[in-house]
This record gives C-alpha cells, structure tokens and sequence, in this order.
C-alpha cells in the first residue's frame, strides 16, 4: 500500500506541472465578441457575411501563416467568426520550404458534415474533413500548407459550396469561385 | 482602465442580459485564462481548447438568461466547460482513435530557459501520462488537483455523485503513478 505522504508529493509535483498558467492571445476576446455580437442580432439582421476580420488583418500585417475564414451557410442561421490564426510554432526562423500549420475555422451551426477543398488536397470533398467544436456550431480543421498562393472553399454537407468572405476572391474559367489564402515565407508564429 | 474591472460576476450578468456587450466581455477576460489551462489538459491540445472556448462563452452568452444565480456564475460556466470539452472528446475519440499528445503543447509547456522550472522531460512525460487516462479520470484529477476544487463542487459542474469522483481521482492517481514510475524520483 502506497504511504499517503508519498501520494501527497507525488500529487504536489504533478499538479505542480500541471498548474502552470496558460495564457491565451490577446485576440481570444475580439473573437469571441465578434461571435457574440453576430450571434445576438436578430436572424433577419445577420450578416449572410461576416465582413470584419480584426485577425484576418493583423495576420496578414505580422505576415503570420493564417487564415481567417468564414463560411455562410444559411442567412438565417448564420454566425459570423472570425476565427483564429494559426499555428505553427517553430522554434527558430523557418527556412523556406517551412510548412505551416493553418487553422480553418467555419460557423455552420446546422451542418452535419463540413470539408475543405483546395489547391492543396486536389479539390478533393473527402480529404480534409472539419471537426464540430463542442455541440457544432463551430467546425475547424488545421492543414499543414507550404508558403505560397492556395484556392480553398468549403463543402457544407457534401453539396454547397462556400468561399470565405474575408478572403480574396478567385473565379476560374468555368465560373466557380474560390478563395485564395498566401503563406508568407519567413513567419513569425503566433501562438 | 476598464470601469468594470472590479465589478462582481452577478452585476455584469444581469448587465449582459440587458444587452451590455461590455459586462459580457469582462465576464470573458475574468474566466477565459482560468479555464483555458483546464481545456488545455483535459483535451491536450491548445487549439482543440480554444475552439471549445469559443463555443463555451458564445453557449454561456446566448443561455445567460438560464444562469439561475448571477453571483455563481463562475461554477455555472465551469460546467458548461467540462460538458463542452466533454462532447468535444468524445467526437473526436469517435473520429480518431488517437493517443492525444499534441506537439503544441508540449512545446509549449518545455521552457528550455530552466531557470527553477521543472525539467521539461518531466513536464512532457506528466503531460503524456494525463493523456493516456480515460477522460473522466483526467477530468476528475484535474478539477480536484490542479483546479482545486472540493468534491461538492467537482459534482455540480460534472454532475457525477461524490463517491464517483472520489473513485475517479484514485484511480486517475494510481495510473499516473503507473505511467510514471521510473520517471519521477523522491
């Protein structure tokens, strides 16, 4: 049988650890606002597009490797987010074939099934499937891309096709629109 | 500075649920760090948790009205918490049957600085041996002994019976001891 004292330390370094404080970006509360803001207009008065993007700016002005995206799903049903920049966090400068990690967020509270599609997983509906966050009204995913020009859009239940309203617009030459992201080379991460 | 600093947690909810945007938002900067560092162990991946915090406090501002005791609204949003990261895992489990060890984590928990700071190969085998408990087990560890709440508050926002937790933490302790053994010297 283990002596309580040695379970008393053995708890204490663990905890110890496990205690430290985390700290979130300063952005979380802008992000969060931006949704509730959204989220308490009433359905007539929402935006089919949210067209604020405070971190969809500050990226691109700190040259992060991030997107802000947004998907409108359903006017009526909507919630504008703008979502996290993301993240990969190398330790040193990167060299130039650095790939990034690149959070994709969503709201399309509603949906059962959302996925991205782009120049990166070859337009493929299948290959890269978001995840709802909590009860789903939020859906996020995070893809590993080089730095460079990408096209994406997302898939809302396996048939409408979204682009990113806060994002440069692409229409190639059959029509279909789609959104384009650059991954700067020589990021600074911020986590 | 912020006028509303100082304010208790039951003025700012019945000012959100007046349509105070503001009340609402230092709600959020009061809470977002404490429960960050929960969703952060408990789902073992930074991102995964900020995600769930987001969905958290746009849930507890849309269900404010629901909020029966302003004063406690800090427990009332600590469940919120724990269900949402609780269905988050289980979706995730569902999709992928993986070990949660996330690489941004442990990053961000190694300080190669060292200066009076845990060995970070320590911090990153605890931070290993909590991903590998059942998430009731790892919940119930955290919320006891990193979080440090008593078991009567641990059954509000889990909702589980006392002798449960209790039972939970034992165990939860037992498997870290497993897990780490040969890791961590008197």
């Amino acid at each position: 049988m283990t002596d309580p004292r040695d379970d008393t330390r053995f708890i204490e370094r663990v905890a110890g650890v496990l205690g430290e404080p985390e700290v979130l970006d300063e952005e979380f509360e802008q992000r969060v606002m931006a949704l509730v803001r959204e989220d308490a207009r009433p359905w007539w008065r929402r935006s089919r597009t949210l067209t604020v993007s405070p971190l969809g700016g500050l990226a691109l002005a700190a040259g992060f490797a991030g997107i802000v995206t947004l998907g409108a799903l359903d006017a009526a049903r909507i919630i504008g987010t703008p979502a996290p920049v993301v993240v990969a966090a190398p330790a040193a400068p990167p060299a130039p074939d650095t790939v990034h990690l690149v959070r994709f967020v969503i709201a399309a509270p509603g949906a059962s099934q959302v996925a991205l599609v782009g120049d990166f997983n070859g337009w493929t509906r299948g290959a890269t499937v978001l995840a709802p966050v909590g009860e789903g009204d939020l859906w996020s995913v995070s893809v590993p891309l080089a730095p460079g020009r990408h096209e994406y859009a997302f898939v809302v239940d396996g048939e409408r096709w979204v682009t990113d309203p806060l994002a440069v617009r692409h229409t190639d030459d059959f029509g279909t629109e789609s959104s384009v992201l650059r991954v700067a080379r020589g990021v600074t991460p911020g986590v | 500075m912020d006028m509303t600093e100082g304010v208790p947690d039951a003025a700012l909810v019945l000012a959100t649920r007046h349509g105070d945007a503001r009340a609402f938002a230092t709600l959020v900067h009061r809470y977002r760090d404490r429960h960050a560092r929960f969703a952060i162990r408990l789902l073992g991946s930074r991102d995964d948790a900020e995600d769930v915090l987001q969905s958290v406090f746009l849930r507890a501002h849309r269900n404010i009205g629901a909020c029966q005791d302003p004063a406690r609204f800090g427990a009332w949003l600590h469940r919120i918490v724990v269900n949402e990261c609780r269905t988050f895992a289980t979706r995730r489990g569902a999709r992928e049957a993986r070990l949660v060890r996330d690489d941004t984590v442990l990053a961000a928990t190694i300080d190669e600085s060292g200066s009076g700071m845990p060995d970070p190969a320590l911090r990153a085998e605890i931070q290993r041996a909590l991903a590998t408990l059942p998430h009731d087990l790892r919940e119930a560890f955290l919320l006891k002994h990193v979080e440090e709440l008593n078991y009567d508050e641990m059954a509000e926002v889990t909702g589980a019976g006392v002798s449960a937790l209790k039972m939970r933490v034992k165990r939860a302790i037992e498997q870290l001891r497993e897990q780490l053994e040969g890791v961590m010297h008197d």
